[in-house]
């Protein structure tokens, strides 16, 4: 499949209860999961056999433009080697207002992206660099 | 984590389509990251090309020495316990093959020397290739110890290139450019092992092995040390707004200048005439002072100048008869 935006992500950029540029927004590879749009937190993605091996600190230079383009700063996060296929989940690890990292069942999902350069991975041990996309569409774009 | 052969107790061995493996012993590279079980006198393949029930060309061991297939020397190579990298370029036809060893496990300098006797090519193409084993695929003949990664190449690559594959990341044995690749990582043994080339040089049937947490210390099975998902775009879609107007306009207000402003000011004018006509004048038409009515004569009458209306008011007459 191609990268995509859970379904409740869009809900929660909507109505506020997810903010790009107030919230932790965090973002660690997952593998043993397969994509579903309804899923909403990342509860969600470990109940249903996903796990994930690495997390990054909270992205920096989280920026919305008025074009409506998501970007951040390049991150990493520490991973396990593993043979298996790892993606990229991208969540709010915070409340909405930021602060400490919330319970996973209350980690809301923001995008699922198993498509790019060198993805999916079968990481090593270590330091795993998550590069985002240079070009219009940044992280990703609405509208 | 790595893979353990078990040979000379069981005859251990995974076998892999051909997919872009030499098809026979030159020009040829064989690489292979390996841990012997001990180091005392055995025999055991660590891969091997196979045709019509035959080897074609190979890497084993015997005695503690290494070879390749048609090897009737001596043999090469140091042989130890430890991790390290085995590997063996040779060219086409009747040539020397050249060893490389690299002790990963102590640190140790590559070390780059050709074998003792000349070794021929053997009649390919193979149609399978195994690895910890060979064509025989016997107990006897199988791998002691265990083998983390392996690869092969249509080429015999130089000195300085076959260091610059063999390192301790996967991804640059890979950013070599093996025609078969694979690495024994898997956690399970049901897991099937895959040619990292895309080459098509998959598992195809497996006796035996076991899953093993050995691996060479700092090695990095990754292919890639980094991602770089690309950028999507969410579309916004609209529905069809739909406007109602009200069903009359609850008041008209006309623009001052426009015709029907003019068309409001010629109405006004005419309601000011009637009521002029049936109640008299209300101001003294030379000085504008209000005019007041007698209350003797009933005339109205400019009290300033003396002006009097002498026309007739019909509502006051009305009410005075």
């Amino acid at each position: 499949m191609a990268n995509a935006l859970f379904g409740p992500a869009a809900q929660g950029l909507l109505t506020g209860e997810i903010d790009l540029d107030t919230a932790a927004i965090k973002a660690a590879f997952v593998r043993g999961y397969t994509f579903v749009a309804t899923h909403k937190f990342v509860s969600d993605v470990t109940g249903a056999g996903g796990v994930l091996n690495g997390t990054s600190a909270a992205l920096t230079g989280l920026n919305v433009s008025t074009a409506g383009v998501v970007d951040a700063d390049d991150t990493t996060a520490t991973t396990v080697a593993s043979a298996a296929n790892h993606s990229v989940l991208l969540f709010q690890a915070s409340a909405v207002t930021g602060g400490a990292d919330v319970a996973a069942g209350a980690q809301r999902l923001i995008a699922y992206l198993d498509s790019g350069t060198s993805l999916p991975i079968q990481p090593g041990s270590g330091a795993t660099a998550i590069n985002f996309d240079n070009g219009a569409n940044k992280i990703f774009k609405v509208g | 984590m790595s893979r353990l052969f078990n040979g000379g107790v069981s005859a251990d061995s995974i076998t892999f389509a051909v997919g872009n493996a030499p098809p026979d012993e030159g020009p040829i590279t064989m690489a292979a990251l390996v841990k012997p079980a001990t180091a005392t006198n055995w025999l055991g393949w660590v891969m091997a090309g196979i045709a019509g029930g035959a080897n074609i060309w190979s890497m084993l061991v015997f005695n503690q020495k290494w070879f390749i297939e048609r090897d009737f020397s001596a043999g090469s190579g140091p042989f130890t316990t430890d991790w390290y990298w085995a590997v063996v370029t040779k060219a086409s036809g009747s040539t020397l093959p050249r060893w490389h060893f690299k002790n990963v496990t102590t640190g140790g300098a590559w070390s780059h020397t050709d074998a003792a006797n000349t070794v021929t090519d053997g009649t390919g193409p193979i149609t399978s290739l195994r690895v910890g084993n060979d064509s025989a695929g016997s107990t006897g003949d199988a791998w002691h110890g265990n083998i983390a990664a392996c690869a092969t190449w249509t080429s015999a690559l130089a000195d300085l290139a076959v260091e610059a594959a063999c390192t301790l990341a996967a991804s640059d044995l890979a950013a070599a450019a093996p025609g078969w690749m694979v690495r024994l990582n898997q956690a399970n043994v049901a897991t099937p092992v895959t040619d990292d080339t895309g080459g098509g040089g998959d598992q195809t049937a497996i006796s035996g092995t076991s899953v093993d947490a050995a691996e060479p210390l700092g090695w990095s099975y990754a292919l890639a040390t980094s991602v770089s998902p690309t950028g999507f775009a969410v579309p916004v879609t609209f529905g069809s707004p739909t406007i109602v107007t009200p069903a009359a306009p609850v008041a008209t207000v006309h623009l001052t200048g426009s015709w029907n402003g003019l068309a409001d000011i010629a109405r006004l004018n005419a309601q000011e005439a009637e009521q002029e006509r049936r109640d008299g004048p209300r101001a003294c038409p030379d000085c504008g002072e209000p005019l007041v009515r007698n209350q003797r004569t009933g005339v109205l009458g400019c009290t300033f100048d003396g002006w009097t209306f002498s026309g007739s008011t019909p509502l006051f007459d009305a009410f005075s008869l």
